[in-house]
């Protein structure tokens, strides 16, 4: 379950289906097409862009001048956050594959996310680089006639966000969560923190 | 098999263990597959007073009892990570624990909530410089299936020196695995910096 007031998903919907190749590239979710069973060995990619969503650097006091502007000391929906809001943008690419095991009871589906994002901060100005590579295999079973049984998968982890000047870089913690349903659709959503709550940033030299 | 595999599996640290459960009334170790509570106690009860018992126990049985927290500790020894930052870092010999805490319940459906929490408690000496490190952190997963749970995740944290130095980031690859008999795999199988 995600929990969020003010969540911001970037979601993905791939359809990974052999006879639908046309629809991996979508960036919105889709619905199932087809009881076939997915592909597998079969790579699939997809592009997921960030933009208009960011985290809330709680490491940074903003001074009395920068909260004269309005677009410092609140997020993109003119929420207030603690410290400095950091506008994100870049891309994330999620290459998968599908494979079952050899004796036909499980499936895996073997994700690795390639991230490269920017930030800067909404009151200093203050700019940020992400790049980084995340690798994941869930495991899923199989029913009697080899087809999936709908699995999801929710995993937190952590992005580091270098400082290109003088404040500290930040560690960010994220959402990804992975749903395989029954006709081999892979939907990925990604939750970035939120300014309302949860974990939200680790400041680090 | 990777050369820090290897070295782990050599060391013995690669463990699936039976897990501790640490229920509302106390913890108790699981010997066996089974965590049925065989009670010799013997009680003589009319009819009316089990029926009445099972109407008191009902909720319980359709899941709005606390869920059991499952717990295993696997030790880290002597785990060489594999530099992979960009400029400095070193290679790291880690040792310490590594907990996890597992609930679930199974909905109507049938579907199992797998809840996994691990934390990490770790110190590290760098094979080049001598500097000690920490590591403490910790993550959070969920799997929801109407089988077992697994997976294999990255988890990530600051492998911070004790003296002033500059923070790598440890990558640990886990292979998470949980079922609705209370086992819970933990089993790190790399471990690399940036």
């Amino acid at each position: 379950m995600i929990h969020s007031n003010h969540r911001f998903t970037v979601s993905l919907a791939i359809v990974a289906l052999a006879a639908t190749p046309m629809m991996l590239a979508q960036n919105a979710p889709v619905s199932a097409t087809s009881a076939q069973g997915p592909a597998t060995n079969v790579n699939y990619t997809s592009n997921i862009n960030v933009n208009g969503q960011g985290i809330a650097n709680s490491c940074y006091t903003p001074t009395a001048a920068q909260l004269a502007n309005p677009a410092c000391g609140v997020d993109a929906s003119g929420n207030p956050v603690q410290g400095e809001w950091v506008a994100l943008a870049g891309s994330i690419t999620t290459v998968y594959h599908n494979e079952i095991d050899p004796d036909g009871d499980h499936w895996h589906t073997k994700t690795t996310s390639h991230s490269e994002l920017t930030g800067m901060g909404s009151c200093s100005g203050a700019k940020y680089v992400e790049k980084d590579d995340y690798n994941n295999d869930y495991k899923f079973k199989a029913n009697d006639a080899g087809a999936i049984v709908k699995t999801d998968f929710l995993t937190l982890d952590k992005m580091k966000l270098v400082s290109q000047g003088p404040l500290p870089n930040m560690t960010v913690v994220f959402q990804t969560h992975t749903i395989v349903d029954e006709k081999g659709n892979v939907t990925i959503i990604k939750t970035f923190p939120n300014a309302q709550g949860q974990t939200i940033t680790k400041c680090t030299k | 098999m990777s050369l820090v595999e290897a070295k782990f599996l050599e060391l013995g640290g690669n463990e699936y263990k039976r897990a501790t459960v640490q229920g509302p009334v106390g913890k108790l170790e699981l010997q066996g597959g089974s965590h049925m509570i065989h009670c010799s106690r013997r009680l003589t009860v009319s009819g009316g007073i089990v029926l009445l018992a099972l109407v008191a126990a009902a909720p319980l049985a359709f899941g709005q009892s606390t869920p059991v927290t499952y717990t295993t500790d696997v030790q880290v020894s002597n785990q060489v990570t594999t530099n992979q930052c960009s400029s400095g870092g070193e290679p790291v010999s880690l040792n310490g624990n590594m907990h996890t805490e597992m609930t679930f319940t199974t909905d109507s459906s049938g579907v199992n909530h797998f809840s996994i929490a691990v934390s990490s408690n770790l110190s590290g000496v760098g094979q080049n410089s001598g500097l000690s490190y920490t590591v403490q952190d910790s993550n959070n997963y969920n799997i929801n299936s109407s089988d077992a749970g697994d997976m294999t995740v990255e988890f990530r944290s600051d492998l911070t020196p004790v003296a002033p130095g500059p923070v790598m980031m440890l990558i640990q690859t886990l292979h998470l695995s949980a079922d609705t008999s209370g086992n819970i795999g933990l089993e790190v199988t790399n471990n690399t910096t940036q």
